[in-house]
């Protein structure tokens, strides 16, 4: 079965003072029908670009889709007209994003806010656009939802915001939604209640979701496949449970183990929270080899000559890994 | 804590919580009454006082007081100057508010398509822009006023012509601040088209410094209408205030009365626009609300 969204090659470069950077290097993904797909990585790897192009948003004039292909249900859209894409924007594929404060207008009611998609791509007028507004703010669990739609976004808390957001995205029941990071600025309690919304509303309506973040324990709760990137490259994919239980790659290896553990310590001894040495190397550095060999504890000579090729890890479960290669003679711990 | 929130400011959209900062400030509300009075007076007086300014009732050079029928005085050919006042108020403000129209409305758009699109579009419009910022302004509106024979309509157009570079260049940093908030990549990201984004969803944004703007650049406008009239480029069949100081300016030490009435007019008009447009900008600027 064709995936319903299928990222190939993409290839996304930047105009920068310190001349062109390339931030998406040969990415290539697929989403399908009611799935979760999580994409994870530190900040500037790539993730939000990723989903931008997806919507064929990077940002002009500095951005360039320079290779690649973005398709669909089977339909190319970087081939697309902008006339179309908008047709698409909103109405097949739509976006939250990481700041509920800011990501709502204020001069508006939050009922015009997340009626205008219904306006703009259902031809529905002001009435049945309130009225679908209406119903969708009760989807999304906001209490009184006749009085507050007439409401401003101040009015509104973060996570009630965020829930606006994603009654806007969903109004027209798109087949995707890229959410990214979209609980990155609410309080852990909110959250979890985000993500259970999500996936209430995954599991309702079918959606596809594409959840961007850098949390790894989102990406547990939430996923049913796992995209690890790296400087603008994939460097892991598979499934969450593999992900999880035999991360293949040294940077995946190192995301899981720099999150807390909450179980206490016997005898009050705890453990030292690790991290990854480093931080992402700026863009323009980058060699030919691994990105991530700088900041590896098993990097070998050939890692910094050569970008490693993806290799089996798993069923589904791929990784770009010098320590992978049979060739080598050593599998990955 | 929404509850909280919700509670503090009943269902209030922006612009009702602008006004009520708006109203405690005193100055702007004596502001706005001057100008209530100044509009009403424009609109209600040549019915409430019905003379015609162009008459000549009485003695030229008559001083205020001396002369029944000409409460304020008479001119240099003995036209009523209360007539006058009343008269000239209306074709003042409407050459005030429409040149400030129209310089609002050039610098929106230039401003707006030059922030929104950046790139070679914000550079030509920029350039555009400076290129009406460096030339004199009274000289340009004057040689415009010449070129077309003195008419309220020319006039107008002139001031407006002119005075529209600042408005242009707010409204693009405002565009510029804009375009980076979370809200417009959220309306492109639903399939709004780019004039969608930029008159539906950027410009209500933008409004409130524009609006301080436009409101003070009446009040330019008509100082400027004042001044082109005082160097006798005004509409001769129409009386402003302007038109009265230019008139009657060559017998500024005879007759003080003359210019002084609608110089006052002019002076308390400005000044009650200005106050009402400091009363704005405290109104719709967060920052300051807090004082």
């Amino acid at each position: 079965m064709a995936a319903l969204l299928e990222i190939e090659n993409l290839e996304v470069e930047f105009d920068t003072w310190d001349g062109r950077v390339r931030v998406l290097d040969g990415v290539s993904l697929s989403v399908n029908a009611g799935e979760t797909l999580g994409i994870v990585g530190e900040s500037g790897c790539g993730k939000s670009m990723t989903a931008l192009a997806i919507m064929g948003l990077v940002p002009k004039p500095a951005g360039h889709v320079t290779r690649g292909s973005v398709r669909f249900q089977g339909e190319d859209l970087l081939a697309a007209g902008e006339a179309h894409l908008r047709e698409v924007r909103g109405h097949r594929i739509a976006m939250i994003f990481q700041e509920p404060m800011t990501s709502l207008n204020p001069v508006f009611t939050v009922g015009d806010q997340i009626a205008e998609a219904a306006r703009l791509h259902l031809g529905l007028g002001s009435g049945q656009a309130r009225a679908r507004a209406i119903e969708m703010l009760k989807a999304v669990h906001i209490p009184e939802a006749e009085r507050r739609i007439d409401e401003y976004p101040h009015q509104f808390s973060g996570g009630m915001r965020q829930r606006v957001m994603i009654a806007m995205a969903l109004i027209c029941e798109p087949q995707v939604l890229i959410a990214d990071e979209p609980t990155t600025a609410l309080d852990v309690t909110v959250q979890a209640q985000i993500f259970d919304l999500l996936q209430e509303l995954r599991d309702t309506r079918g959606t596809a979701i594409v959840l961007i973040t850098h949390d790894m324990g989102a990406i547990a709760e939430m996923a049913d496949r796992v995209v690890v990137m790296y400087a603008g490259r994939k460097v892991e994919e598979g499934p969450v449970e593999a992900i999880l239980a035999q991360p293949a790659h040294p940077y995946t290896r190192g995301l899981l183990a720099c999150r807390p553990q909450l179980h206490l310590g016997t005898g009050g001894a705890r453990t030292v929270l690790q991290e990854i040495p480093g931080v992402v190397p700026p863009l323009h550095l980058l060699g030919r080899g691994c990105a991530f060999a700088e900041r590896c504890a098993h990097a070998l000579p050939r890692c910094r000559e050569q970008f490693p090729p993806e290799t089996m890890a798993g069923e589904g479960h791929h990784a770009s890994c010098w320590l992978l290669e049979p060739a080598d003679g050593r599998q990955a711990a | 804590m929404d509850r909280l929130a919700a509670s503090a400011s009943e269902a209030r959209g922006p612009w009702r919580e602008a006004w009520s900062v708006f109203k405690r400030n005193y100055a702007a509300l004596v502001g706005l009454c001057i100008l209530a009075l100044v509009l009403t007076t424009a609109i209600a007086g040549p019915w409430l006082y019905p003379v015609d300014p162009f008459d000549i009732v009485g003695a030229p050079k008559t001083p205020p007081g001396a002369d029944a029928d000409a409460l304020l005085g008479t001119d240099y050919l003995g036209r009523d100057l209360l007539a006058g006042i009343v008269r000239g108020g209306r074709p003042t403000l409407m050459v005030g508010f429409f040149a400030a129209m129209i310089a609002t409305v050039i610098g929106i758009t230039m401003g707006a398509l030059g922030g929104y699109y950046g790139g070679k579009v914000d550079a030509l419009l920029g350039r555009i822009t400076e290129f009406f910022q460096v030339l004199p302004a009274l000289l340009f509106a004057m040689v415009l006023v010449m070129l077309f024979s003195p008419s309220l309509v020319t006039v107008t157009f002139a001031i407006g012509f002119v005075a529209w570079t600042s408005m242009a260049r707010l409204t693009r940093a405002e565009f510029l601040r804009i375009k980076q908030l979370e809200y417009v990549r959220a309306a492109r990201a639903i399939g709004s088209s780019n004039s969608r984004i930029i008159w539906g969803v950027m410009l209500p944004n933008a409004l409130p410094p524009i609006i301080v703007a436009a409101t003070l650049a009446t009040g330019t406008a008509i100082l400027f209408e004042a001044g082109l009239s005082f160097l006798g480029l005004s509409d001769p069949n129409v009386m402003s205030w302007g038109m009265m100081i230019g008139s009657n300016r060559n017998y500024l030490r005879e007759m003080w009365w003359a210019v002084t009435f609608p110089g006052v007019c002019i002076f308390l008009t400005v000044l009650a626009i200005s106050l009402v447009g400091d009363g704005l900008n405290d109104a719709f600027n967060p920052r300051l609300r807090t004082r």
